[in-house]
C-alpha cells in the first residue's frame, strides 16, 4: 500500500524553481530558539545522562541563549543521537490535530 | 641579362606587360602591395602559425570538454544524492504511515528533525485545510501543487536566504507531505565548483596560448634551418648541410634525406666537373695532334703522298674523338633508359659462346688462352646488343691486361633469380683506389695509362647493368692468395629482366661498333674508346 506518489528510479520528473529574488522564501521552523529549547527539554525527559550528552546539552543551549541558534541546535541534536543510541526514543507523540506554538512564535525567526 | 622571378612569385602575362602597339604608353595601375599586405598574407599562409592555432585550440577544447565532465558529473552525483536520500526517506515515511497513521508519521518526522545532525532535512505535513500538523516548513507553498516533479524552492533559515529541492506526496484523509533538503551547501559548491572551472578555464586558455607560441617557435626553428641550408646552396654553396639535433626525431630524419641528397647532389656535380675536365683533356691531345699533323704537313710535305697520309693521320685522329663523343652519348642515353623499348627475351649461353669465338681468335694472337666455362641455358630479358658489348668490353679488357700465358675464363651462372656473367683474367690486376673509381668516366689506372683506350668502356658496363636492374661488380679473384694477380669482372642481370617498367619508344635503336679491334688496330691513336 503505497499511497505516496513516489517516482522511484523510474523517469527522472522535471525540475520546478521559483524565483530566487522575487518569491517570499519558505521560513524553516527549525532554526528558532524555541526549537532550540524544546530539544533541551527533550533531553531532559532522559533523566540521567551521560557526561558527553550533558556538556553538549549546556553547550547547545549557551549558544541558542547568545543568538547562535543553529550551532546550538546542531550540539542538542548530536546528544540526541547520542542518547538514543544508548536508551532509545523519549516516547514523545504530536498531536496531528495542533500545530507546534513555541515554532512559530520565536521572536528569532 | 634575365632576371630570375623569386620561387611562387606569379607573372603577368606579355599582353599585359607591355603596352599595345600603336596606343599610347601606358603605366599600369595597381594598388600598391606594399609591406603591411604581405606582411598579413604572409603570417595568414604561415603553417607554424596554423600548427600553433590548431594545437591551442586542441588544447583548449580537450580541457573544456574535461572540466564540462567534471562539472557534470560532481554537479550531477551531488543532484543525483540528495534526490536519493529525500525518494528513500519519503519511502520510509509511507511505510510508517502504513504502519502507525497520521500519529506515527507526525511523530517520526519530529524525531527525524532532532535526529538531523545535517542540519538539511525539511518536512512539512498539512491536513485537507492545508494546516500544519509536523514539520519545519510553517506553511504549504502554493507554487507546490503537484506531485510528480521536483520543486527548488528559496528558504529562509535563521535570516539567511538559501535554496531546498522538494517533493510533495499525497496521503488519504486529503494530507499532503512535503519531504525536502537543505541544498545550500550544493548550491555553494556548485558555485564554488562552477568559479573554479572558469578559472581553470582560463589558465588552460593561457597555458595553452603559451604552448603555442613553444610549438610555433620549436617548428620555425627546425624549419628555419632547412630553409637557411637550401638558401645557401640556392645561392651556390653546395658546402651546407642542414645541422641534427641529434634526437632522431622526424625532423631529423628530414635533415638526413636532404643531406643525403644534397651530398648525391655535389657527387653528381663533381662528376659532371671531372667529366668536362676529362673530355677536354682527353680529346684536346687528339685534337692537337690531328692540327699539328695538319699543320706540319701544309708547312714541309714534299709531295702529294705526304699530304695524304698526313690527312689521313689526321682524319683517324678526328675519328677517334668523334667516337668518344659517340660513346658519351650512348652512355647518356643507355642512363635515360631510352633502350627498354629493345628488350626481349634471349638466350644467354649462346650469346656468350659467340663472343668466346670471337675474341678466341684475339686471345690466341695475345698468346692467352680463353675458357669458356660450362653453363646451363640461361634465358633473360634484356637488350642482346647492349649484353653484347659489355661482356665484350670486360673480354678486351681482360685480355688487353693480361701477360702472355695467361686464362682469361668467361662463365654464366645463374644464382637465385640472377645470372651472374663473370670475366676472370690472371693480368696486371687493380689496386684498391684504382677498383672503387674504375666506372668513373674516363678513370684510367696508373698502370694502364699507356694502354690504349678512354676509360669509357667499364662506364658502359655498369650502364648496362643499372638499364637491365642489375649491378656490376669488380675485384680480385675469388679464392686469390698473394702470389696471384688478376682481376674479376662481374656483371649480375635479373632474369626477369624490366619486364614489368614502361618502356619509352624510340624511333630506331642505336647501332653499336660489334667488331672487335684486330691487334694492327691497337694504337694508341685508334684506341675503341669503349673499352
Amino acid at each position: 500500500m503505497l499511497m505516496l506518489a513516489v517516482s522511484v528510479g523510474g523517469n527522472d520528473p522535471a525540475v520546478a524553481q521559483d524565483s530566487e529574488t522575487e518569491d517570499a522564501p519558505m521560513v524553516v521552523t527549525s532554526d528558532t530558539r524555541a526549537y532550540c529549547l524544546s530539544l533541551s527539554d527533550r533531553i531532559d525527559r532522559y533523566g540521567t545522562m551521560p557526561q558527553e550528552v550533558r556538556e553538549l546539552e549546556t553547550e547547545g543551549r549557551e549558544l541558542c541563549e547568545q543568538g547562535r541558534v543553529r550551532g546550538g541546535i546542531n550540539r542538542l541534536r548530536r546528544a540526541l543521537m547520542v542518547l538514543r543510541a544508548e536508551r532509545g526514543p523519549a516516547g514523545e507523540s504530536v498531536d496531528v490535530a495542533t500545530p507546534d506554538k513555541n515554532q512559530e512564535n520565536d521572536p528569532h525567526e | 641579362m634575365t632576371t630570375r622571378q623569386p620561387v611562387g612569385a606569379r607573372v603577368r602575362p606579355a599582353w599585359l606587360r607591355s603596352p599595345v602597339a600603336g596606343s599610347p604608353a601606358r603605366r599600369s595601375i595597381e594598388p600598391a602591395a606594399g609591406p603591411r599586405r604581405s606582411r598579413r598574407n604572409d603570417i595568414l599562409r604561415s603553417a607554424s602559425l596554423r600548427l600553433a592555432l590548431v594545437y591551442a585550440l586542441l588544447f583548449i577544447l580537450s580541457a573544456i570538454i574535461f572540466m564540462c565532465f567534471i562539472w557534470w558529473a560532481t554537479v550531477g552525483l551531488l543532484e543525483r544524492e540528495a534526490e536519493a536520500a529525500i525518494e528513500a526517506d519519503a519511502r520510509a515515511l509511507s511505510e510508517r504511515f502504513a504502519e502507525d497513521g497520521l500519529l506515527g508519521l507526525g511523530n517520526t518526522i519530529q524525531e527525524r528533525l532532532a535526529q538531523n545532525v545535517d542540519d538539511d532535512a525539511i518536512y512539512l505535513m498539512v491536513d485537507s485545510a492545508g494546516v500544519r500538523v509536523a514539520g519545519n516548513l510553517r506553511d504549504w507553498p502554493h507554487v507546490v501543487a503537484r506531485t510528480d516533479i521536483w520543486y527548488q524552492l528559496s528558504i529562509s533559515r535563521a535570516g539567511l536566504r538559501g535554496r531546498a529541492e522538494l517533493r510533495a506526496f499525497t496521503l488519504p484523509g486529503g494530507f499532503r507531505l512535503l519531504v525536502g533538503r537543505d541544498v545550500r551547501a550544493r548550491t555553494i559548491l556548485k558555485r564554488l565548483l562552477t568559479d573554479t572551472l572558469l578559472w581553470a578555464v582560463l589558465m588552460v586558455g593561457v597555458l595553452g596560448v603559451s604552448g603555442a607560441f613553444v610549438v610555433r617557435s620549436l617548428f620555425r626553428r627546425m624549419v628555419h634551418n632547412v630553409a637557411r641550408t637550401t638558401a645557401a646552396i640556392a645561392a651556390g654553396d653546395l658546402t651546407q648541410r642542414v645541422p641534427l639535433s641529434g634526437s632522431g626525431d622526424e625532423f631529423d630524419r628530414v635533415a638526413e634525406t636532404v643531406n643525403e641528397m644534397l651530398d648525391r647532389i655535389a657527387r653528381l656535380m663533381d662528376g659532371v666537373k671531372q667529366v668536362s675536365n676529362s673530355i677536354a683533356h682527353d680529346l684536346r691531345t687528339p685534337i692537337t695532334r690531328a692540327r699539328a699533323r695538319l699543320e706540319d704537313a701544309a708547312l714541309h710535305a714534299t709531295g702529294d703522298e705526304e699530304m695524304r697520309a698526313a690527312i689521313e693521320r689526321a682524319v683517324a685522329d678526328l675519328d677517334g674523338v668523334t667516337a668518344v663523343f659517340e660513346a658519351l652519348l650512348r652512355i647518356a642515353e643507355i642512363e635515360a633508359g631510352a633502350r627498354r623499348s629493345a628488350f626481349a627475351p634471349l638466350e644467354l649461353s649462346a650469346l656468350l659462346d659467340d663472343l668466346a669465338d670471337l675474341y678466341g681468335a684475339l686471345a690466341e694472337e695475345q698468346e692467352l688462352t680463353l675458357e669458356r666455362l660450362p653453363s646451363p641455358s640461361i634465358t633473360l630479358q634484356g637488350d642482346r646488343r647492349l649484353i653484347q658489348q659489355a661482356v665484350a668490353n670486360l673480354l678486351d679488357n681482360a685480355i688487353k691486361f693480361s701477360r702472355p700465358g695467361g686464362v682469361v675464363q668467361l662463365a654464366a651462372i645463374p644464382d637465385a633469380g640472377l645470372v651472374r656473367i663473370t670475366v676472370r683474367d690472371q693480368g696486371i690486376g687493380m689496386q684498391a683506389p684504382d677498383l672503387a673509381r674504375a666506372s668513373e668516366r674516363f678513370y684510367r689506372a696508373e698502370t694502364s695509362r699507356n694502354m690504349p683506350g678512354s676509360g669509357l668502356g667499364l662506364s658502359l658496363v655498369v650502364a648496362v647493368a643499372h638499364l637491365h636492374g642489375g649491378r656490376f661488380e669488380l675485384g680480385p679473384p675469388a679464392g686469390r692468395d698473394g702470389t696471384t694477380t688478376g682481376l674479376e669482372a662481374t656483371l649480375i642481370l635479373p632474369l626477369t629482366g624490366m619486364a614489368g617498367q614502361q618502356q619509352p619508344l624510340l624511333k630506331q635503336p642505336v647501332p653499336l661498333r660489334m667488331e672487335p679491334p684486330s691487334s694492327s688496330d691497337h694504337q694508341p691513336d685508334r684506341a675503341d674508346p669503349l673499352s
